[in-house]
Protein backbone atom coordinates (compact mmCIF):
# COMPACT_ATOMS: atom_id res chain seq x y z
CA UNK A 1 0.00 0.00 0.00
CA UNK A 2 2.68 2.35 0.80
CA UNK A 3 4.80 1.51 -1.93
CA UNK A 4 2.17 2.16 -4.33
CA UNK A 5 1.43 5.77 -3.02
CA UNK A 6 5.03 6.15 -3.18
CA UNK A 7 4.67 4.80 -6.79
CA UNK A 8 1.57 7.84 -7.28
CA UNK A 9 3.71 10.24 -5.87
CA UNK A 10 6.07 9.79 -8.35
CA UNK A 11 4.59 9.52 -11.38
CA UNK A 12 2.79 12.82 -10.15
CA UNK A 13 5.73 14.55 -10.15
CA UNK A 14 7.02 12.74 -13.32
CA UNK A 15 4.94 12.89 -15.45
CA UNK A 16 4.73 16.30 -15.79
CA UNK A 17 7.90 17.39 -15.57
CA UNK A 18 9.07 14.45 -18.53
CA UNK A 19 6.31 15.77 -20.72
CA UNK A 20 7.56 19.75 -19.96
CA UNK A 21 11.54 18.81 -20.89
CA UNK A 22 10.00 16.89 -24.24
CA UNK A 23 7.73 19.78 -24.97
CA UNK A 24 10.72 22.30 -24.13
CA UNK A 25 13.83 19.99 -26.05
CA UNK A 26 12.83 21.58 -29.33
CA UNK A 27 12.91 25.11 -28.25
CA UNK A 28 16.73 23.74 -26.48
CA UNK A 29 17.61 23.04 -30.52
CA UNK A 30 18.02 19.07 -28.92
CA UNK A 31 16.93 16.47 -31.14
CA UNK A 32 15.56 18.77 -34.30
CA UNK A 33 17.53 19.74 -37.04
CA UNK A 34 15.22 21.84 -39.32
CA UNK A 35 14.72 20.94 -42.88
CA UNK A 36 17.11 23.36 -44.58
CA UNK A 37 19.53 22.48 -41.91
CA UNK A 38 19.91 18.49 -43.05
CA UNK A 39 19.98 19.67 -46.75
CA UNK A 40 22.78 22.69 -45.85
CA UNK A 41 24.78 19.91 -43.95
CA UNK A 42 24.60 17.75 -46.72
CA UNK A 43 26.30 20.42 -49.00
CA UNK A 44 28.67 21.33 -46.57
CA UNK A 45 29.76 17.37 -46.51
CA UNK A 46 29.87 16.84 -50.15
CA UNK A 47 32.16 20.55 -50.52
CA UNK A 48 33.37 22.01 -47.71
CA UNK A 49 34.20 19.28 -44.82
CA UNK A 50 37.55 18.55 -46.42
CA UNK A 51 38.86 21.51 -45.32
CA UNK A 52 36.80 23.16 -42.84
CA UNK A 53 36.02 20.04 -40.71
CA UNK A 54 33.08 17.97 -39.81
CA UNK A 55 32.69 20.38 -36.90
CA UNK A 56 33.24 23.61 -39.36
CA UNK A 57 36.44 24.66 -36.90
CA UNK A 58 38.64 24.70 -39.87
CA UNK A 59 39.83 21.50 -38.66
CA UNK A 60 39.66 19.29 -42.04
CA UNK A 61 41.45 16.57 -43.41
CA UNK A 62 43.73 18.46 -45.61
CA UNK A 63 44.04 21.81 -43.62
CA UNK A 64 46.97 20.91 -41.93
CA UNK A 65 48.79 21.55 -44.94
CA UNK A 66 47.87 24.62 -45.75
CA UNK A 67 49.55 27.94 -44.76
CA UNK A 68 46.62 29.91 -44.81
CA UNK A 69 44.42 27.94 -42.73
CA UNK A 70 40.50 27.42 -44.16
CA UNK A 71 37.84 29.86 -42.00
CA UNK A 72 36.97 27.85 -38.53
CA UNK A 73 33.33 28.47 -38.73
CA UNK A 74 32.59 28.03 -34.47
CA UNK A 75 34.48 31.64 -34.44
CA UNK A 76 31.76 33.21 -36.27
CA UNK A 77 34.49 35.83 -37.41
CA UNK A 78 35.15 36.36 -41.20
CA UNK A 79 37.83 38.34 -43.18
CA UNK A 80 35.65 39.00 -46.89
CA UNK A 81 32.52 41.85 -45.42
CA UNK A 82 31.01 44.46 -46.47
CA UNK A 83 29.59 45.01 -42.88
CA UNK A 84 31.52 46.59 -40.02
CA UNK A 85 35.35 44.79 -40.15
CA UNK A 86 35.35 41.75 -37.79
CA UNK A 87 31.64 41.73 -37.32
CA UNK A 88 29.62 38.53 -39.07
CA UNK A 89 29.18 39.21 -43.21
CA UNK A 90 25.68 39.30 -45.17
CA UNK A 91 23.96 36.69 -46.69
CA UNK A 92 25.48 38.25 -50.15
CA UNK A 93 28.84 38.26 -48.83
CA UNK A 94 29.08 34.79 -47.98
CA UNK A 95 27.22 34.02 -51.30
CA UNK A 96 30.27 35.94 -53.18
CA UNK A 97 32.67 34.13 -51.73
CA UNK A 98 31.51 30.52 -52.19
CA UNK A 99 30.52 31.39 -55.79
CA UNK A 100 34.16 33.51 -56.40
CA UNK A 101 36.33 31.36 -53.91
CA UNK A 102 39.42 32.88 -52.74
CA UNK A 103 41.84 33.15 -55.68
CA UNK A 104 45.57 32.69 -54.74
CA UNK A 105 44.21 30.51 -51.51
CA UNK A 106 42.85 26.63 -51.23
CA UNK A 107 39.43 28.09 -51.58
CA UNK A 108 37.61 27.02 -55.14
CA UNK A 109 35.08 28.91 -56.50
CA UNK A 110 31.33 26.64 -56.73
CA UNK A 111 30.05 28.72 -59.31
CA UNK A 112 28.70 25.67 -60.41
CA UNK A 113 26.66 25.04 -57.52
CA UNK A 114 22.73 25.88 -57.90
CA UNK A 115 21.15 29.08 -55.84
CA UNK A 116 19.45 26.63 -53.43
CA UNK A 117 21.94 24.91 -52.37
CA UNK A 118 24.54 28.11 -51.59
CA UNK A 119 21.44 29.18 -49.35
CA UNK A 120 21.27 26.07 -47.58
CA UNK A 121 25.30 25.78 -47.06
CA UNK A 122 24.94 29.34 -45.46
CA UNK A 123 22.52 28.32 -43.55
CA UNK A 124 23.70 25.79 -42.04
CA UNK A 125 27.20 27.67 -41.41
CA UNK A 126 24.61 29.98 -39.68
CA UNK A 127 23.90 26.80 -37.01
CA UNK A 128 27.70 26.40 -36.48
CA UNK A 129 28.42 29.47 -34.53
CA UNK A 130 26.11 31.05 -31.15
CA UNK A 131 27.48 34.64 -32.54
CA UNK A 132 24.76 34.35 -35.48
CA UNK A 133 22.08 34.52 -32.86
CA UNK A 134 23.96 37.19 -30.63
CA UNK A 135 24.94 40.01 -33.26
CA UNK A 136 23.01 41.52 -35.59
CA UNK A 137 24.05 41.58 -39.45
CA UNK A 138 24.47 44.65 -40.66
CA UNK A 139 25.31 46.07 -44.07
CA UNK A 140 27.84 49.37 -43.58
CA UNK A 141 29.83 49.51 -47.25
CA UNK A 142 27.60 49.67 -50.41
CA UNK A 143 28.62 48.61 -53.69
CA UNK A 144 29.36 51.44 -55.78
CA UNK A 145 29.60 52.11 -59.84
CA UNK A 146 33.46 52.55 -60.94
CA UNK A 147 33.81 56.20 -61.79
CA UNK A 148 35.29 57.09 -65.20
CA UNK A 149 38.27 58.57 -63.88
CA UNK A 150 39.58 55.04 -62.46
CA UNK A 151 42.92 54.61 -64.04
CA UNK A 152 43.60 57.51 -65.51
CA UNK A 153 47.33 58.43 -65.20
CA UNK A 154 46.31 61.28 -62.70
CA UNK A 155 44.47 59.28 -60.51
CA UNK A 156 47.25 56.62 -60.82
CA UNK A 157 49.58 59.26 -59.84
CA UNK A 158 47.25 60.22 -56.80
CA UNK A 159 46.83 56.93 -55.16
CA UNK A 160 51.01 56.33 -55.71
CA UNK A 161 51.24 59.09 -53.18
CA UNK A 162 48.23 57.65 -51.02
CA UNK A 163 49.94 54.12 -50.75
CA UNK A 164 53.11 55.30 -50.18
CA UNK A 165 52.07 55.88 -46.38
CA UNK A 166 49.81 53.27 -45.76
CA UNK A 167 50.47 50.32 -47.70
CA UNK A 168 53.51 49.93 -48.82
CA UNK A 169 55.12 49.02 -45.63
CA UNK A 170 52.96 45.50 -45.89
CA UNK A 171 52.50 45.18 -49.68
CA UNK A 172 55.54 46.85 -51.35
CA UNK A 173 55.99 46.98 -55.02
CA UNK A 174 56.07 44.79 -57.82
CA UNK A 175 60.32 45.25 -57.64
CA UNK A 176 60.19 45.00 -53.83
CA UNK A 177 57.98 42.44 -51.89
CA UNK A 178 58.26 42.65 -48.08
CA UNK A 179 58.97 39.23 -46.95
CA UNK A 180 56.52 39.51 -44.03
CA UNK A 181 53.97 36.67 -42.62
CA UNK A 182 51.61 38.08 -39.99
CA UNK A 183 50.42 35.85 -37.33
CA UNK A 184 47.08 35.72 -36.19
CA UNK A 185 44.97 34.59 -33.43
CA UNK A 186 41.48 35.19 -34.26
CA UNK A 187 38.93 35.93 -30.83
CA UNK A 188 38.27 32.68 -29.10
CA UNK A 189 40.77 30.69 -31.13
CA UNK A 190 43.58 29.14 -28.20
CA UNK A 191 46.46 29.77 -29.90
CA UNK A 192 48.31 31.81 -33.02
CA UNK A 193 48.10 29.20 -35.04
CA UNK A 194 46.96 31.48 -38.24
CA UNK A 195 49.17 33.51 -40.51
CA UNK A 196 48.06 35.47 -43.35
CA UNK A 197 50.18 37.07 -46.10
CA UNK A 198 49.67 40.89 -47.67
CA UNK A 199 48.12 40.92 -50.67
CA UNK A 200 50.66 40.15 -53.98
CA UNK A 201 49.18 42.61 -56.22
CA UNK A 202 51.59 41.43 -59.00
CA UNK A 203 49.85 37.82 -58.93
CA UNK A 204 46.98 40.47 -60.81
CA UNK A 205 44.09 38.85 -58.58
CA UNK A 206 43.15 39.79 -55.27
CA UNK A 207 41.35 37.70 -52.81
CA UNK A 208 37.96 39.65 -52.74
CA UNK A 209 36.77 39.01 -56.35
CA UNK A 210 37.77 39.82 -59.79
CA UNK A 211 36.06 43.52 -60.39
CA UNK A 212 37.69 46.47 -60.11
CA UNK A 213 35.30 47.16 -57.42
CA UNK A 214 36.01 44.71 -55.38
CA UNK A 215 39.86 46.33 -54.89
CA UNK A 216 37.74 49.55 -53.54
CA UNK A 217 35.76 47.09 -51.50
CA UNK A 218 38.65 45.59 -50.32
CA UNK A 219 39.91 49.14 -49.46
CA UNK A 220 37.40 50.34 -47.97
CA UNK A 221 36.30 47.46 -45.63
CA UNK A 222 39.43 46.40 -44.83
CA UNK A 223 40.34 42.57 -43.87
CA UNK A 224 38.85 41.10 -41.13
CA UNK A 225 41.14 39.37 -38.21
CA UNK A 226 44.57 40.65 -40.39
CA UNK A 227 46.32 44.12 -39.95
CA UNK A 228 44.46 44.97 -43.43
CA UNK A 229 42.34 48.37 -41.78
CA UNK A 230 38.56 49.46 -43.06
CA UNK A 231 40.15 52.89 -44.72
CA UNK A 232 36.77 53.38 -45.74
CA UNK A 233 37.17 54.66 -42.47
CA UNK A 234 39.93 57.18 -42.82
CA UNK A 235 40.04 58.18 -46.38
CA UNK A 236 37.30 59.69 -48.84
CA UNK A 237 35.58 57.92 -51.71
CA UNK A 238 37.30 59.50 -54.08
CA UNK A 239 41.05 58.54 -52.55
CA UNK A 240 40.06 55.12 -52.14
CA UNK A 241 39.81 55.07 -55.79
CA UNK A 242 42.46 56.53 -56.47
CA UNK A 243 44.39 54.39 -54.31
CA UNK A 244 42.09 51.82 -56.65
CA UNK A 245 43.83 53.35 -60.19
CA UNK A 246 47.39 52.89 -58.30
CA UNK A 247 46.64 49.18 -57.70
CA UNK A 248 45.25 48.09 -60.67
CA UNK A 249 48.30 49.81 -62.61
CA UNK A 250 50.61 48.05 -59.77
CA UNK A 251 48.58 44.70 -61.05
CA UNK A 252 49.22 44.82 -64.65
CA UNK A 253 45.68 45.72 -65.62
CA UNK A 254 46.16 49.18 -67.20
CA UNK A 255 48.28 48.12 -69.84
CA UNK A 256 51.34 49.72 -70.67
CA UNK A 257 54.74 48.97 -69.66
CA UNK A 258 55.77 49.90 -66.12
CA UNK B 1 3.98 41.33 15.26
CA UNK B 2 2.66 43.72 12.83
CA UNK B 3 5.74 45.99 13.49
CA UNK B 4 8.17 43.43 11.91
CA UNK B 5 6.17 42.91 9.24
CA UNK B 6 6.08 46.98 8.37
CA UNK B 7 9.63 46.76 9.06
CA UNK B 8 10.25 44.22 6.23
CA UNK B 9 8.66 46.06 3.95
CA UNK B 10 10.37 48.90 4.56
CA UNK B 11 13.50 46.90 4.46
CA UNK B 12 12.79 45.56 1.02
CA UNK B 13 11.42 48.69 -0.36
CA UNK B 14 14.92 50.07 0.75
CA UNK B 15 16.65 47.85 -0.94
CA UNK B 16 14.85 47.65 -4.55
CA UNK B 17 15.91 51.42 -4.04
CA UNK B 18 19.34 51.18 -3.44
CA UNK B 19 20.07 48.41 -6.24
CA UNK B 20 17.81 51.23 -8.66
CA UNK B 21 20.06 53.89 -7.62
CA UNK B 22 23.07 51.46 -8.24
CA UNK B 23 21.68 50.72 -11.52
CA UNK B 24 21.47 54.53 -12.51
CA UNK B 25 24.49 55.15 -11.41
CA UNK B 26 26.06 52.16 -13.28
CA UNK B 27 24.73 53.01 -16.59
CA UNK B 28 25.54 57.08 -16.22
CA UNK B 29 28.81 56.61 -15.97
CA UNK B 30 29.24 54.10 -18.87
CA UNK B 31 27.48 57.18 -20.49
CA UNK B 32 30.03 59.38 -19.00
CA UNK B 33 32.90 57.31 -20.17
CA UNK B 34 31.28 57.02 -23.50
CA UNK B 35 31.55 60.67 -23.92
CA UNK B 36 34.31 61.49 -22.52
CA UNK B 37 36.71 59.44 -24.45
CA UNK B 38 35.51 59.49 -28.04
CA UNK B 39 39.60 58.27 -29.13
CA UNK B 40 38.08 54.69 -27.83
CA UNK B 41 36.16 54.03 -31.08
CA UNK B 42 39.15 55.36 -32.92
CA UNK B 43 41.25 53.00 -31.20
CA UNK B 44 38.58 50.03 -31.64
CA UNK B 45 38.51 50.75 -35.45
CA UNK B 46 42.07 51.46 -36.50
CA UNK B 47 44.25 50.13 -33.55
CA UNK B 48 43.18 47.47 -31.95
CA UNK B 49 43.18 44.29 -33.86
CA UNK B 50 47.41 44.89 -33.35
CA UNK B 51 47.80 46.54 -30.22
CA UNK B 52 44.49 44.82 -28.25
CA UNK B 53 41.65 46.44 -27.00
CA UNK B 54 43.27 47.27 -23.72
CA UNK B 55 46.06 48.11 -24.98
CA UNK B 56 48.33 44.92 -23.99
CA UNK B 57 49.20 43.81 -27.48
CA UNK B 58 47.16 41.00 -27.22
CA UNK B 59 44.70 41.79 -30.26
CA UNK B 60 44.06 38.91 -33.49
CA UNK B 61 47.75 39.84 -34.68
CA UNK B 62 49.58 38.49 -32.73
CA UNK B 63 53.03 39.26 -33.97
CA UNK B 64 54.92 39.27 -37.54
CA UNK B 65 57.45 38.15 -38.83
CA UNK B 66 59.90 39.39 -41.45
CA UNK B 67 62.85 37.78 -43.55
CA UNK B 68 65.69 40.91 -43.90
CA UNK B 69 67.83 41.14 -47.56
CA UNK B 70 70.79 39.46 -45.23
CA UNK B 71 68.49 36.12 -44.17
CA UNK B 72 67.92 37.23 -40.57
CA UNK B 73 64.10 37.18 -39.40
CA UNK B 74 62.93 39.51 -37.04
CA UNK B 75 59.80 39.12 -35.21
CA UNK B 76 57.65 42.60 -34.34
CA UNK B 77 54.95 42.67 -31.29
CA UNK B 78 53.09 45.57 -31.47
CA UNK B 79 53.54 47.82 -28.31
CA UNK B 80 52.07 47.37 -25.20
CA UNK B 81 50.56 50.37 -23.88
CA UNK B 82 49.75 49.02 -20.26
CA UNK B 83 53.38 49.01 -19.48
CA UNK B 84 53.99 52.90 -20.41
CA UNK B 85 57.37 52.23 -21.91
CA UNK B 86 58.08 53.72 -25.14
CA UNK B 87 60.69 53.83 -27.41
CA UNK B 88 60.35 56.84 -30.03
CA UNK B 89 60.62 59.65 -27.54
CA UNK B 90 61.99 62.86 -27.82
CA UNK B 91 62.67 62.50 -23.78
CA UNK B 92 65.08 61.89 -21.86
CA UNK B 93 65.37 57.85 -20.49
CA UNK B 94 63.23 56.90 -18.42
CA UNK B 95 60.63 59.70 -19.28
CA UNK B 96 56.89 59.41 -20.52
CA UNK B 97 57.15 60.41 -24.33
CA UNK B 98 56.11 63.94 -24.91
CA UNK B 99 52.47 64.45 -26.78
CA UNK B 100 54.06 65.78 -29.86
CA UNK B 101 56.21 62.45 -30.16
CA UNK B 102 52.99 59.96 -30.00
CA UNK B 103 51.56 62.73 -32.52
CA UNK B 104 54.32 62.38 -34.81
CA UNK B 105 54.51 58.07 -34.61
CA UNK B 106 50.52 58.00 -35.43
CA UNK B 107 51.43 60.43 -38.30
CA UNK B 108 54.10 59.24 -39.64
CA UNK B 109 53.69 55.20 -38.78
CA UNK B 110 56.88 52.58 -38.22
CA UNK B 111 57.00 51.30 -42.21
CA UNK B 112 59.60 48.93 -40.88
CA UNK B 113 57.51 47.41 -38.27
CA UNK B 114 53.79 47.88 -40.22
CA UNK B 115 52.45 50.57 -38.62
CA UNK B 116 50.84 52.49 -41.24
CA UNK B 117 50.74 56.22 -40.98
CA UNK B 118 47.37 57.53 -39.85
CA UNK B 119 47.99 60.98 -41.02
CA UNK B 120 44.25 60.89 -41.93
CA UNK B 121 42.94 61.46 -38.46
CA UNK B 122 42.71 64.89 -38.00
CA UNK B 123 44.71 66.64 -35.31
CA UNK B 124 41.75 66.90 -32.67
CA UNK B 125 40.98 62.63 -33.39
CA UNK B 126 44.97 62.01 -33.10
CA UNK B 127 44.56 64.09 -29.66
CA UNK B 128 41.62 61.87 -28.39
CA UNK B 129 43.48 58.43 -29.86
CA UNK B 130 46.60 59.43 -27.34
CA UNK B 131 43.96 60.63 -24.81
CA UNK B 132 42.67 57.02 -24.65
CA UNK B 133 46.27 55.55 -25.18
CA UNK B 134 47.25 57.30 -22.09
CA UNK B 135 44.40 55.58 -19.83
CA UNK B 136 46.06 52.45 -20.58
CA UNK B 137 48.98 52.83 -18.23
CA UNK B 138 48.95 54.40 -14.44
CA UNK B 139 51.87 56.18 -15.45
CA UNK B 140 50.01 58.75 -17.07
CA UNK B 141 48.46 59.91 -14.16
CA UNK B 142 51.46 59.75 -11.55
CA UNK B 143 53.99 61.24 -13.74
CA UNK B 144 54.12 64.37 -16.72
CA UNK B 145 56.44 63.80 -19.89
CA UNK B 146 60.09 65.34 -19.50
CA UNK B 147 61.21 68.69 -21.13
CA UNK B 148 61.73 67.23 -24.44
CA UNK B 149 65.39 67.30 -25.96
CA UNK B 150 66.54 70.63 -27.84
CA UNK B 151 67.73 69.20 -31.34
CA UNK B 152 69.97 71.55 -32.99
CA UNK B 153 72.25 70.12 -36.02
CA UNK B 154 76.29 71.36 -36.41
CA UNK B 155 76.96 72.43 -39.53
CA UNK B 156 79.75 70.01 -39.60
CA UNK B 157 77.52 66.86 -39.63
CA UNK B 158 78.96 64.04 -42.06
CA UNK B 159 81.97 66.10 -42.44
CA UNK B 160 85.14 63.83 -42.91
CA UNK B 161 86.40 64.50 -40.05
CA UNK B 162 83.11 64.05 -38.31
CA UNK B 163 82.63 60.31 -39.30
CA UNK B 164 86.01 59.58 -38.57
CA UNK B 165 85.67 60.69 -34.69
CA UNK B 166 82.50 58.92 -35.09
CA UNK B 167 83.74 55.76 -35.92
CA UNK B 168 86.19 56.21 -32.92
CA UNK B 169 83.24 57.05 -30.91
CA UNK B 170 81.51 53.49 -32.25
CA UNK B 171 84.81 51.49 -31.23
CA UNK B 172 84.92 52.66 -27.78
CA UNK B 173 81.56 53.27 -27.69
CA UNK B 174 81.18 49.10 -28.01
CA UNK B 175 78.40 49.83 -30.45
CA UNK B 176 79.84 46.77 -32.58
CA UNK B 177 79.23 44.55 -29.57
CA UNK B 178 75.50 44.13 -30.92
CA UNK B 179 75.61 46.30 -33.89
CA UNK B 180 78.81 44.76 -35.63
CA UNK B 181 82.25 46.01 -36.89
CA UNK B 182 80.48 46.62 -40.41
CA UNK B 183 76.78 47.67 -38.53
CA UNK B 184 74.93 44.86 -39.78
CA UNK B 185 73.55 44.12 -36.57
CA UNK B 186 75.18 41.13 -36.34
CA UNK B 187 77.63 41.58 -33.11
CA UNK B 188 78.74 38.79 -31.06
CA UNK B 189 76.04 39.78 -28.70
CA UNK B 190 72.93 40.32 -31.06
CA UNK B 191 71.98 36.94 -30.84
CA UNK B 192 71.17 37.11 -27.20
CA UNK B 193 69.07 40.28 -26.91
CA UNK B 194 65.49 40.54 -25.55
CA UNK B 195 63.03 43.65 -25.10
CA UNK B 196 61.90 43.82 -21.65
CA UNK B 197 58.83 41.69 -22.47
CA UNK B 198 60.80 38.91 -23.26
CA UNK B 199 60.85 39.16 -26.48
CA UNK B 200 63.86 38.19 -28.47
CA UNK B 201 65.09 41.45 -31.10
CA UNK B 202 68.04 41.56 -32.88
CA UNK B 203 70.09 45.13 -33.15
CA UNK B 204 69.77 47.55 -36.09
CA UNK B 205 71.42 46.59 -39.61
CA UNK B 206 72.85 50.24 -40.76
CA UNK B 207 73.28 48.70 -44.19
CA UNK B 208 69.50 47.76 -44.57
CA UNK B 209 68.73 51.92 -44.08
CA UNK B 210 65.79 51.59 -42.64
CA UNK B 211 65.47 53.17 -39.59
CA UNK B 212 61.83 52.64 -38.07
CA UNK B 213 62.11 56.73 -37.11
CA UNK B 214 63.32 57.70 -40.57
CA UNK B 215 67.00 58.65 -41.74
CA UNK B 216 67.18 62.37 -41.16
CA UNK B 217 70.21 62.81 -38.83
CA UNK B 218 68.10 64.43 -36.18
CA UNK B 219 66.21 61.57 -36.13
CA UNK B 220 69.77 59.56 -35.26
CA UNK B 221 71.00 61.87 -32.89
CA UNK B 222 67.48 61.63 -30.56
CA UNK B 223 67.84 58.04 -30.75
CA UNK B 224 71.65 58.11 -29.49
CA UNK B 225 70.46 60.50 -27.30
CA UNK B 226 67.04 59.54 -25.22
CA UNK B 227 68.04 55.81 -25.80
CA UNK B 228 65.24 53.17 -26.76
CA UNK B 229 63.30 52.32 -23.86
CA UNK B 230 62.57 48.74 -23.47
CA UNK B 231 65.18 47.54 -25.50
CA UNK B 232 69.35 47.54 -24.87
CA UNK B 233 69.86 50.14 -26.88
CA UNK B 234 70.97 52.80 -23.74
CA UNK B 235 70.71 56.75 -24.03
CA UNK B 236 74.03 58.24 -24.17
CA UNK B 237 73.24 62.08 -23.33
CA UNK B 238 75.18 61.45 -19.73
CA UNK B 239 78.01 58.85 -21.38
CA UNK B 240 79.03 61.24 -24.89
CA UNK B 241 78.81 64.88 -24.95
CA UNK B 242 76.68 66.17 -27.52
CA UNK B 243 80.00 66.70 -30.00
CA UNK B 244 80.46 63.19 -29.93
CA UNK B 245 76.56 62.14 -30.30
CA UNK B 246 76.81 64.34 -33.65
CA UNK B 247 79.53 62.45 -34.71
CA UNK B 248 78.36 59.12 -34.22
CA UNK B 249 75.21 60.67 -36.33
CA UNK B 250 77.97 61.10 -39.12
CA UNK B 251 79.34 57.90 -38.86
CA UNK B 252 75.94 55.93 -38.61
CA UNK B 253 75.12 58.18 -41.85
CA UNK B 254 78.02 56.82 -43.65
CA UNK B 255 77.45 52.93 -42.36
CA UNK B 256 73.75 53.51 -43.86
CA UNK B 257 75.21 54.82 -47.46
CA UNK B 258 74.14 58.15 -47.07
Amino acid sequence: MKKRRLLKTWLNSAVPLLSAFLVALPFMGIGTVQAADVEGQQVFTLHCIGCHGEKGDGKGVVAGDFIVKPRDFTLGKFKFTTTERNSLPTDEDLKKTISNGLPTSAMPNYRLLDDASKDAVIAYIKTLSPTWTTEQVQQKWQQTSVPDFVGEPASVGKGEKLFAARCLMCHGTKKAQPDVIFSLQWQGADACNDVIRPAVFSYGIIKRGQKVEDIRMSITAGVGGTPMLAWGELLSEQERWDLTSYILDDMGKLGGEK
Amino acid sequence: MRFQKRRKAVFRVGLTAVFLLFGVVVINTQNLYAAGDPGKKIFDINCADCHGQRGDSKGFVCFSTKVEKSGRTITTYARDFTAGVFRFRTTPTGCLPAHQDLVDTITKGIAPSFMPSFQDLSATQKDELIAHVTTFSERWEEEDPCDPIPIVKPDWVGTPASVKRGEQVYKEMKCWECHGDTGKGDGKKSNELKDDWGHKIVPFDFTTGELKRGTSPEAIYITFTSGLDGTGMASFQDTLNEESRWDLVSYTLKLMGR
